[in-house]
């Protein structure tokens, strides 16, 4: 488990996570404690549960059919999982970036403008003003596109469409940053420059960032987990996990002996 | 698990070892050759000691670059970023101890020349232990064998026993017999190259013992420190 410090205290703490669809268990009793202003990254081959778990973080797999969970995520000491807890509200906390950059098919400026809009955030039109150019440059885009405001958002470069997705993100006001897989679709300078523009929204948000690309989580996290067949195998400081891993399994994952 | 997944990467890092293990042989080879110039008084020998620790030399560049490569291109993990990492480590310390054979094989050269004070008793056993000791850790890289590495670094002990025995042998000597200083101060460096050889034994060891556990017995060379 992660030692939390008076820097790092848990943000998120997950105890006994099993997650079934249908019959099939994806989740097989999962415990992690998500460190905030910290980066964690999920690796794991194809089918281990990582985006699985990722998604239960702010019970995006609510939306799939026949799925059942059990065991406890506790967010800032709320549990989640209960039926009563407000899921609007905890995407708004909990907001997730894909692989794919979904811009909505608007403007720049209406798409960072939509979260704060539909949450009634923004007072007026200069505190909207004040809320997009803020969420575009914390998202490093703002140098970028401030001249193209009211260009389509689909007229951006993939690179810039993801940031741009960030950015609609930071909006709303989050604590916490899921991101699956964000930069499969991205040529390796955009990739370069959300790894980089992830260092600098650790000291202000809490990531968990689901990965295929080894070198990215290693270069991008301060924590990795190790998922296989949806049991979390090993977690530890980054640096632990990718010099000297514990378990065998990890190993032969890390050095890419997996058969 | 296998490693058929990675075929081509594995196999170039079982060559690695082997070159690596080829550079040993090699530097073993010098060790002997060099004690042996000396022993035999074989200025002869003692002059191709020399030329052939350019090949030692080369073996070490060749050895730099394919790790050089392999973390450029492979960009490896865990254990295999350590046995890289650490393969240009014990290469550079083959470099050095063979290095040390040059200069036994000069002195050797020197003392060729000179008259002979008395015959050489623990200095030849000195040299068998260091000879042995080089063996054995070049076995335990290429076994990644830590409880073997760690059994040769113990042996250092004997050598720096060895080394203080002909020390103070070699002052009583001089003290007895001022003239017989110039031939005992190139005899010196001798005995003193033979405990720097296995010094660099020892780092081999530890660089093995890091490979296997993930951290060294010398808690300043791990990152786990």
């Amino acid at each position: 488990m992660a030692k939390e410090t008076a820097q790092n205290p848990v943000e998120i703490s997950v105890r006994g996570l099993d997650l079934f669809y249908g019959r099939f268990q994806a989740l097989k009793s999962v415990g992690i404690d998500i460190l905030k202003n910290q980066v964690t990254a999920l690796i794991g081959p194809s089918g281990c549960g990582k985006s699985t778990f990722l998604r239960s973080l702010n019970r995006m797999n609510d939306m799939i059919q026949g799925v059942r969970t059990e065991g406890v995520v506790e967010f800032e000491g709320r549990r989640i999982l209960d039926p009563e807890t407000d899921v609007a509200e905890l995407r708004k906390r909990v907001g997730m970036v894909f692989q794919k950059p979904n811009p909505f098919p608007m403007s720049v400026y209406n798409n960072v403008a939509y979260g704060p809009r539909i949450h009634g955030s923004a007072g007026s039109k200069s505190d909207l003003d004040g809320i997009v150019e803020e969420s575009l440059v914390a998202a490093a885009l703002w140098g970028e596109v401030k001249d193209k405001l009211k260009q389509s958002a689909l007229s951006l470069s993939g690179g810039q469409q993801q940031r741009l997705c960030i950015a609609r993100l930071l909006a709303v006001k989050p604590d916490v940053l899921l991101m699956d897989e964000p930069c499969s679709a991205l040529d390796p300078i955009a990739t370069l420059k959300i790894e980089e523009l992830m260092r600098d929204l650790k000291n202000r948000y809490t990531i968990v960032i689901v990965t295929h690309n080894m070198q990215q989580a290693a270069r991008v996290s301060d924590r990795t987990a190790f998922f296989l067949n949806g049991e979390l195998v090993e977690q530890g400081d980054t640096d632990e996990i990718f010099t000297r891993p514990k378990d065998k399994r990890t190993e032969d994952y890390i050095t890419g002996r997996f058969g | 698990m296998t490693d058929q997944v990675r075929r081509t990467y594995s196999q170039e890092l079982e060559a690695l070892k082997q070159s690596t293990l080829r550079m040993g042989a090699l530097a073993e080879e010098l060790i002997r050759s060099s004690v042996k110039a000396l022993i035999e008084r074989d200025s002869a020998l003692a002059a191709r000691t020399i030329a052939d620790d350019e090949k030692v030399d080369e073996m070490e560049a060749a050895i730099n670059q394919t790790c050089i490569r392999l973390l450029a291109l492979q960009q490896p993990m865990a254990t295999d970023l350590r046995l890289i990492a650490s393969s240009m480590k014990i290469s550079s310390d083959i470099e050095r101890l063979a290095d040390h054979t040059t200069k036994i094989s000069k002195k050797a050269a020197i003392l060729s020349e000179l008259p002979q004070l008395k015959p050489y008793v623990d200095l030849p056993e000195m040299a068998k232990r260091v000879i042995e000791m080089f063996k054995l850790s070049l076995d335990a890289f290429i076994n990644l064998d830590s409880v073997l590495a760690l059994k040769v670094i113990d042996m250092d002990d004997s050598i720096d026993e060895y080394n203080h025995r002909i020390f103070t042998e070699l002052i009583e000597l001089m003290k007895r017999d001022p003239s017989c200083i110039n031939y005992v101060s190139h005899l010196m460096v001798v005995v003193q190259s033979l405990e720097r050889i296995a010094d660099h034994v020892t780092n081999i060891c530890e660089s093995t013992v890091f490979i296997v556990e993930g951290a060294s017995p010398k808690s300043s060379w791990s990152a786990r420190s």
